[in-house]
Parts: structure tokens; C-alpha cells; sequence
């Protein structure tokens, strides 16, 4: 099973959303990751079929996506960063609809499973109109696993998830994925750095990096410090360096994480490197205010 | 005083409102313009010899009818008094242009309307960007903010009354020249709508009262608009909301109590505002043994709403501001849990999301309450020549016999074929108390009795020349047929139908499924041809429920005449071939089924375009009703061309007998115009 994307770009108006974008893609996790308006949103639109490229193909097992019609569609499993769920409906009314609308064939069966996959068994009949923001996540989770799909697109999906729903529904995700193509776009690293296959960073529209996060983290290696430093310094420690993280020590200090080539002062000390440290030395953007 | 300032600033840089309010000041003007004709404007007759007659007149009916210590003798000698107060000699004057202004409604609909806006779009502004919360928080935000809030809206208000009056003004001299206010003395009574006014003041300080009295009726509206736009949370929402309110109270009550229940008519916003309720209207209610004018009742209702909502309004800031007030707790409701699901075919689930929907369900059923109680109670409140006309039906029925021709010939001289309001001496007043007519009106009465006759005399001219054809068809009462199809209640079926449609169509859009529903395996073409049969078949059961209703309240009131008679039996229809009447109620019946069909698929293709379901309703709904109602007389024949809901009421072209060309352009017009919004749809859909 292979997805390959090949040179695909789309502008709007005078911004270029996606620019010769090229990706091959096999069963496993793909996590997207880059700023607002770096094109992940577009990505997925044109992955879904919901938007129209203007250039390039992307192919499923050789074949044109755009050809393929409603075959392609029978694929698919998507959840948007904004789920629209229907309030009247009951989360297994709901379910009904789309396996009706994905032509399951016998879906009790999968909804029982799904739903308590996503810990929403108990809730069933409960009116979606009453759901927290969540639970609803968890419910869009629900209907775009349905139907066993060979390539699940997921947009941002654990926003508003409490941190243990976080981590069930990324075990979840992890487990589905053996036999699926799954692209996750999302601005939270952790959520993707201990499951993705492959970290595909955007910037305007271009690939900058494509690769395991072991091997990204390779690349910054020695080059994350923690330094201890008086509070009225750090201004001047965030002039000089990118600073990603500052904490306030107990004995009256302050500890700096910081991202620099060399060490910054002599008492620095080396620390490993996270995902979050990689996606601010790449995009240059600090985390302290 | 700062507070006031940046309040008004919110109105004004909302480019959104101002545009809206530019176009209909704009609109306003080119409307005033375009009906002030000048030759509709000269009092056709001596004023003294008028009110002359009139009163004359008045004290021989009134002295007919009732002792003069009742209520219609005080409603006497008041009028009396008034008009005995006019100089009736004085030297009429020509004025241009200002009579039809004063009676006409535009001025207050596009008035209103940019009332409705402004409200409906600044006050939800606040609470969708989280403004609100910021206020309150604000040490001056608790008490001032209701002050200021109500203030702002009272000056947008009084900007608003005079910038509509002035372009108003404008469109007047535009047409007519500033020549208008020759003689700068011209009086009320100078225009022929206003013959019988009965204060005597100039033209121009007739308008001037009218603008003056605008104000508490827009306030009101404004006050209104903005608790229903505070109440809802959504500019969309409330403004519909208001546009029911303001248009469908006029329109719909308008219409079903045409002689009916004043106090109904005249407690409407829009009719309140009309300057001939307002200078003309002679008559009175009778409330508890008291005569009160109409126009004491238009005066006094608007500044009451206006004082109830801006109370509802402070009310609900000062509660929300955390002022304690002892409000009856509402419990919040138990959450239940719904029926075990089950797998449904896709037009399952489409029926599920109406049904499920406890705003549709309301909705669709207080449509259908509210036909069913137009149904039964207007026929009561039916023009009164029909009930005239209905007499005679009932008293002469059977065969036309020598008797007949003799005994109808006498109720001819009796009622005076020479009748005009003035002069109907002769008629006598025994039909008053069978009709329950309103006995202060009694011009309105004499019109009823000679209208009626009129009518039944068409019908025994009809029945003649069809003796003569050598089809004998007897006397029956027939009016059971021509209001079947003719009734002003299809506006609820219209509002039925196209909620359903533009709900089934648009709310996936609006609720963001759609994003997801469009990447499922039958979202594409299957769930569109899904949600239009959903519609079609909901439209047509809606079609035949509220036909039923029609039907049996219409024809128990009315009767059914002998079916197989000939449709030109029935005096209005102007259809002279040998059609029976079976045949034109079946006719009817397909053709207004085929209305309802291009009626849905036309709030469908709007509903794919808008993409949102409130608005599709409003504009869907406006385009359905507005170009009958707001269009008559030759602009009105027109605007039919473009108006689907004229094809519901398809007995337009048998009734009239009117141009069969205009009404094959009208149904083209129905067809093709949901068609080209439903085609560019279902070709963009793919084939997958």
C-alpha cells in the first residue's frame, strides 16, 4: 500500500499554500508539523479530495486519486480540526449516519468496539448537544475510523482532550496504525513524538525535514543547554540565545533551556534534546515571553 | 458623555450597517420619488359640501341605529364637534405629490428595516466578540452601559426617523419641485386621501407629525430587534426573527382579517406607522362603553413596547452584571438518555435530523396550529360583500324562477344601482347585527351591501347566458371554490416547506458536517438525490396535510356546490369554456403540487449557494412572499413572472383569465429558476 504525493502545489491568489510538494507515503504514522499557514490544512484538503491541486497527482497504489472517484473515498477516514457533529443525534445515532453515509456493511458490530475505544461506550445514547469539547474529538475520532479506512487523516486530534483521553487516543492511534497509512497534522510535539513514523516538517509550502524523530533529535544533538542564571539576566540570555524554556529554581534563581551551537556560559550543562527543541531550532521561534 | 460617543462610534464604523442603511436610504428616496404622483393628489370634491354631506349622513345613520346616550350617539357628537371646528369655506389648493407619500407604507418598510439591522447586528456584536464580558468587568460598565446602551439606541433612532424623512423629502421634490408648498397654506383636507381628516392642519405639519411619531414606533422596533438579538446571540437569528414580526404580522394578519379584528391590524408595528391611521381614520373601538380613536391605540402601543423592551433589555444587563434581582429559578433540565439506535437507510436519517430537532418540530407545528386556526376562523372574518353576496345565494336558492326575476329586480331598486357613500339613504340596516359588523362603520357597511349585490348579479347574468347556452345550472352558494385556492394562508405552507428544505440543505454547512460528510463514500450524489426526495416527499405531505385543512374548514363553512357545474358559474372566474368545477380543483390541486415541488427544489439550490440555513430561510421566505406583497396593480402582474408563490395560487390564470403568454413566462420563470440553482450543483458533484 503506497500513497505517493508528487510535486504537488496550490496557491491562493498570490500565496503559495503548497509548492512542488513531494512525499511517499506507506502504512505507519506521518505527523505534519509546522507553523500556522506553513500549508498542512491545504495538504490534507487536497489528501481528502476536498480541494483541487493545481499541480501535480497524488496516487494511491499507481492510481490517480482523482480518477478513482468514490472508490478512493471508500479509503478515507477524515476528521477536520473543527468536527461538525449533528447536536440532535445521539453519539450512536451519529455513528450510524456516517457508517451509512461510508456504506458499512454491518456496523454494529465496529461501532461497539469503536466507541469503546474512544471511551465513550457508557455515553452512547446520550444527545451529542450535551458533549464536551472533548468528547466530541473523540466522537470525530469514532467516525473517521469507521469502516476500517486505509488512510486515516487526522487534523489536530487531540485538541481539548484532558491529558489521560491524550494519551488514550494516541495509544489508539498507534494501535490502528498497523495496517494504515495515518497523517497527523497538530501543533502539540508530544503528541507525536514517541508515535510517529516519520515527522514531516512544513515551512511555506516546502518539506524542510522528513524523517523518524530519532534522527531528528540526532541533528541537535549537544546543542540543548541548561543554564542557571540570576532573574535579572535573562532578558539579556534572550537577546543572545533562543531560550526555550524558562523555570524558576527553589533556591531563587532561575534554570534556562537553551539552544545554541556551543555552550553559552561555562556552567551550562548539556541536556537531551526533545522534539519541541528540534521544531524551534528549525523554525527559530522562541518559547519564552 | 464619552461612553455615548464610543457607543455611537460602534454603530457607525460597522461598514456593514452603514452600507445596509445607505442602500435603504437610497431605496427610500427612489421609492418616494417614484410614488408621489401628483395627479392622485387633488380633492376630487368640494370639501364643504363633503363634510357637509357627511355629517348629514352620519346623524340620520346613527339615529337609525341607536339611542344618543349609547356609544355610537357619543361617537356622534364628538365627531361632530371636530368637524364643526373646521372652516369649511376656506379655497381648496393644489398640492403635488404629498397624498400618496402620507399613505404610503415604503417609507416605514425600509425604515423599519434598517431599525432591524442596526439593532439585530450591534447588539449580538458584542456578546459574539466577548465584549461584553470586558464591560461588565469594567467599573463602568454595570449601571452606565444599560443608560448608555438605551440612549445610543434612542439617537441611532431619531437619526435614522429623519434621515429616511428627509430622503424622503428629497424623492417629493425631486418629482414635484419645491412648487409643492405653493401657498405654503395648503391643508390636509386638500388631498384627496385626507378629505375626511378631522384636524385641520397644513400638509407640511402633517408630515411633520408624522415624522414625530415615528419615533416611538422605531423605537420600540430598535428596542425590540436588540433584545431579540441580545436574547438569541446571532445578528442572523434575531433578524429574522424581526422580519417575521414586522412583515408576517402585516402580511399574514393583513390579509386573513381583511374587515376583521381592528385591534389585530392596528397593533402592528408597520400598519401603526401609517400617517393615514395617524390624520385620516375617523373610526373608533368601542372598549368598555368607551369611544377610543384608532389612532389613540397606534399612539399608545408603540411607546408601550418600547418602554416593555427597553425594560426587558435593562433587566437582562443588570442580571447578567450581577445585580441580585429575584427572578423564579428554572431547574436545569435531566439529560436523557435516547432510544437505542438502530441502522437506518440515509433518507432515514435525514427524516431523523428534522425529527430530532426541537426547533423544526416546533417550528413546523405552530405553522401548521396557526393554519389550521386561520383555516377556521377567517371564512368568519371574510370579506363582508362575500357575506352579502352569500345572503342572497342562501335566499334565493334553487331554480330561477318568475318570482325570483321579480323579487331581485325590487332588491335592486332597493339597495340603488346609483350608490355612492354618500348617498345610500335607501338601504336599510338589517344585515348589521347578522354580520356583527362594526356599527361605527358604516360606510364600510353600505359598501358590503352594494359590492355583494354587484356580485350576485354577475353570478344570475352568468347563470342566464348559460340558460341560453342550454345548461341550467341553479342558484347555490359558491364561494367555497373560489377561496380554496385563493387564500393568503398559502404562506404558512410556503414557510413550511421552505424551512424544511433550506434546513435539510443547509445546516450541514452550517454545522461544518459537511467538511466531513463530503469524504464519505455517499456523501456525493446519493445523499443529494437522499436530501431532495427527503424534502419533495416532506414538502408534499405537508402540501396535502395542509390542503385537508383548507379543504374541510372551507367547504364545511362555505359548502360544496353541485361539482359538476361549470366553473363559470362562480362570479371572478373569467374562464368562459365548459369547464366543470371538479375538474379545475383537480387541475389546481396538480398545479400547485408542481408549485411545491419547484418551490423545494429552489430553497434547495439557494440553500447549496448560501450555505447557511437561516439565511437561505430569510432570503427564500423574502423572495416567496415579497414581490406579491409588495407589488400591486400592474407591477404586481409583473413581479408574479418571478414569483413562485404565485404558481401555488395557479388559479391566478383561470380566475383572471389573463394573458396565457405572462403565465406560460410565469411558469418558466418557476421552472427554470430552480433549475439553474440546482444544476451547476449536481454537475459539480462528482461521479465517483
Amino acid at each position: 500500500m503506497k500513497l505517493v504525493i508528487e510535486n504537488v502545489s496550490k496557491s491562493y491568489k498570490q500565496n503559495k499554500a503548497l509548492s512542488g510538494f513531494t512525499l511517499t507515503m506507506t502504512p505507519g504514522i506521518y505527523a505534519l508539523l509546522g507553523p500556522n499557514g506553513s500549508g498542512k490544512s491545504t495538504l490534507m484538503n487536497i489528501i481528502t479530495d476536498n480541494l483541487k491541486a493545481d499541480g501535480g497527482t497524488i496516487k494511491f497504489n499507481g492510481k490517480d486519486i482523482s480518477k478513482m472517484g468514490r472508490e478512493y473515498l471508500k479509503l478515507l477516514g477524515y476528521m477536520p480540526q473543527y468536527p461538525g457533529i449533528y447536536p440532535q443525534f445521539s453519539a450512536e445515532e451519529y455513528l450510524y449516519y456516517m457508517a451509512a453515509l461510508k456504506g458499512v456493511k454491518d456496523p454494529e458490530k465496529q461501532i461497539d468496539s469503536v466507541l469503546e475505544e474512544v471511551e465513550l461506550l457508557d455515553v452512547r445514547r446520550k444527545k451529542t448537544a450535551y458533549f464536551s469539547g472533548g468528547m466530541k474529538q473523540r466522537l470525530a475520532l469514532a467516525q473517521a475510523v469507521l469502516g476500517d479506512p486505509k488512510i486515516l487523516v487526522l487534523d489536530e486530534p487531540t485538541a481539548g482532550m484532558d491529558p489521560k483521553q491524550r494519551i488514550a487516543i494516541r495509544n489508539y492511534i498507534s494501535k490502528t496504525a498497523f495496517d494504515k497509512i495515518v497523517i497527523i497534522a497538530t501543533h502539540v510535539v508530544s503528541d507525536i513524538e514517541y508515535i510517529a513514523g516519520n515527522i514531516v516538517m512544513l515551512k511555506k509550502g516546502v518539506i524542510v525535514d522528513n524523517a523518524p524523530p530519532a534522527e531528528l533529535l540526532e541533528k541537535i544533538s549537544g546543542k540543548v543547554f541548561r543554564v542557571n542564571a540570576k532573574e535579572e539576566d535573562v532578558t539579556e540570555y534572550q537577546r543572545k540565545f533562543k531560550v526555550t524554556n524558562i523555570s524558576k529554581e527553589d533556591t531563587g534563581g532561575v534554570s534556562l533551556r537553551i539552544l545554541s551551537d556551543t555552550a553559552p556560559t561555562e556552567n551550562a550543562v548539556p541536556v537531551s534534546p526533545t522534539l519541541e527543541d528540534y521544531y524551534l531550532h528549525v523554525f527559530n521561534e522562541s518559547r519564552s515571553v | 458623555m464619552k461612553l455615548l460617543k464610543f457607543e455611537l462610534l460602534k454603530t457607525v464604523r460597522n461598514k456593514f450597517i452603514v452600507f445596509v442603511v445607505l442602500a435603504l436610504l437610497i431605496a427610500n428616496g427612489v421609492t418616494a420619488f417614484y410614488l408621489c404622483k401628483p395627479e392622485d393628489d387633488a380633492a376630487t370634491e368640494n370639501y364643504a359640501e363633503a363634510v357637509e354631506d357627511l355629517l348629514a349622513d352620519t346623524a340620520k345613520k346613527y339615529s337609525t341605529l341607536e339611542n344618543k346616550d349609547g356609544f355610537l350617539g357619543r361617537y356622534y357628537t364628538q365627531i361632530k364637534d371636530m368637524y364643526s371646528a373646521l372652516e369649511t369655506d376656506k379655497e381648496q389648493k393644489q398640492v403635488s405629490g404629498w397624498g400618496q407619500y402620507l399613505c404610503c407604507g415604503f417609507v416605514n418598510l425600509f425604515l423599519l428595516t434598517a431599525c432591524a439591522f442596526c439593532a439585530a447586528f450591534t447588539f449580538r456584536r458584542e456578546k459574539e466578540t466577548g465584549e461584553m464580558i470586558t464591560l461588565y468587568s469594567s467599573a463602568n460598565g454595570r449601571g452606565n452601559y444599560v443608560v448608555i446602551k438605551l440612549l445610543s439606541s434612542l439617537l441611532i433612532v431619531l437619526v435614522f426617523v429623519l434621515s429616511f424623512c428627509a430622503s424622503s423629502l428629497l424623492g417629493v421634490f425631486a418629482k414635484n419641485g419645491f412648487a409643492a408648498f405653493s401657498g405654503g397654506g395648503a391643508r390636509i383636507q386638500d388631498l384627496k386621501a385626507f378629505t375626511y381628516a378631522p384636524y385641520e392642519i397644513s400638509v407640511f405639519r402633517a408630515f411633520l407629525l408624522s415624522v414625530v411619531y415615528k419615533i416611538p414606533v422605531c423605537a420600540a422596533f430598535y428596542a425590540f430587534c436588540g433584545c431579540v438579538a441580545y436574547l438569541f446571540d446571532s445578528g442572523i437569528v434575531s433578524l429574522s426573527f424581526s422580519a417575521v414580526l414586522m412583515y408576517g404580522s402585516y402580511y399574514a394578519m393583513g390579509r386573513i382579517y381583511t374587515n376583521g379584528n381592528s385591534f389585530i391590524k392596528n397593533s402592528n408595528l408597520f400598519a401603526a406607522m401609517r400617517s393615514a391611521s395617524l390624520l385620516g381614520e375617523l373610526r373608533g373601538t368601542d372598549i368598555f362603553g368607551l369611544c377610543i380613536p384608532t389612532y389613540v391605540f397606534n399612539a399608545v402601543f408603540p411607546a408601550l413596547l418600547a418602554a416593555v423592551f427597553a425594560a426587558v433589555f435593562a433587566l437582562l444587563h443588570i442580571k447578567r452584571a450581577g445585580i441580585k434581582i429575584k427572578l423564579p429559578k428554572i431547574k436545569p433540565k435531566k439529560q436523557k438518555d435516547e432510544r437505542s439506535a438502530k441502522p437506518l437507510p440515509l433518507h432515514g436519517f435525514e427524516l431523523k435530523k428534522l425529527t430530532k430537532s426541537r426547533i423544526t418540530v416546533v417550528i413546523i407545528i405552530l405553522l401548521f396550529a396557526v393554519r389550521c386556526v386561520v383555516s377556521f376562523v377567517s371564512p368568519h372574518f371574510s370579506s363582508m360583500d362575500e357575506m352579502v353576496y352569500k345572503y342572497y345565494c342562501d335566499k334565493w336558492q334553487g331554480p330561477m324562477t318568475e318570482k325570483f326575476d321579480a323579487e331581485f329586480l325590487h332588491e335592486q331598486r332597493k339597495v340603488g344601482t346609483g350608490y355612492a357613500i354618500s348617498s345610500g339613504r335607501d338601504i336599510d340596516y338589517s344585515l348589521l347585527d347578522e354580520f356583527g359588523m362594526d356599527a361605527s362603520d358604516l360606510e364600510a357597511y353600505y359598501r358590503m351591501r352594494y359590492d355583494g349585490l354587484l356580485l350576485f348579479r354577475e353570478k344570475i347574468d352568468r347563470l342566464r347566458e348559460l340558460r341560453d347556452r342550454g345548461i341550467d345550472v341553479p342558484i347555490l352558494y359558491d364561494g367555497g371554490y373560489k377561496r380554496f385556492f385563493n387564500s393568503g394562508a398559502d404562506i404558512f405552507l410556503i414557510l413550511a416547506a421552505v424551512y424544511i428544505c433550506t434546513y435539510l440543505f443547509s445546516y450541514d454547512f452550517a454545522n461544518r458536517t459537511h467538511d466531513i460528510v463530503k469524504t464519505t463514500y455517499n456523501g456525493g450524489k446519493k445523499l443529494f438525490k437522499t436530501k431532495l426526495l427527503t424534502c419533495i416527499t416532506l414538502s408534499a405531505v405537508l402540501y396535502a396535510a395542509f390542503t385537508a385543512v383548507s379543504a374541510v374548514s372551507i367547504f364545511s363553512y362555505f359548502g360544496m356546490m353541485e361539482p359538476t357545474a361549470p366553473l363559470y358559474t362562480v362570479p371572478g372566474f373569467e374562464f368562459t369554456g365548459i369547464m366543470p368545477l371538479w375538474a379545475y380543483l383537480v387541475l389546481m390541486i396538480l398545479v400547485r403540487f408542481a408549485g411545491v415541488i419547484m418551490l423545494c427544489l429552489f430553497c434547495c439550490g439557494l440553500s447549496l449557494l448560501l450555505k447557511n440555513n437561516l439565511t437561505s430561510f430569510t432570503v427564500s421566505a423574502c423572495l416567496y412572499v415579497f414581490p406579491t406583497f409588495l407589488l400591486s396593480g400592474a407591477e404586481g402582474r409583473a413581479a408574479h413572472c418571478v414569483d413562485l408563490s404565485y404558481m401555488l395560487d395557479g388559479s391566478g390564470f383561470i380566475q383572471t383569465a389573463q394573458s396565457p403568454i405572462l403565465y406560460a413566462v410565469s411558469v418558466f420563470v418557476c421552472v427554470m429558476i430552480p433549475l439553474i440553482l440546482i444544476i451547476p450543483h449536481t454537475v459539480k458533484i462528482k461521479d465517483k
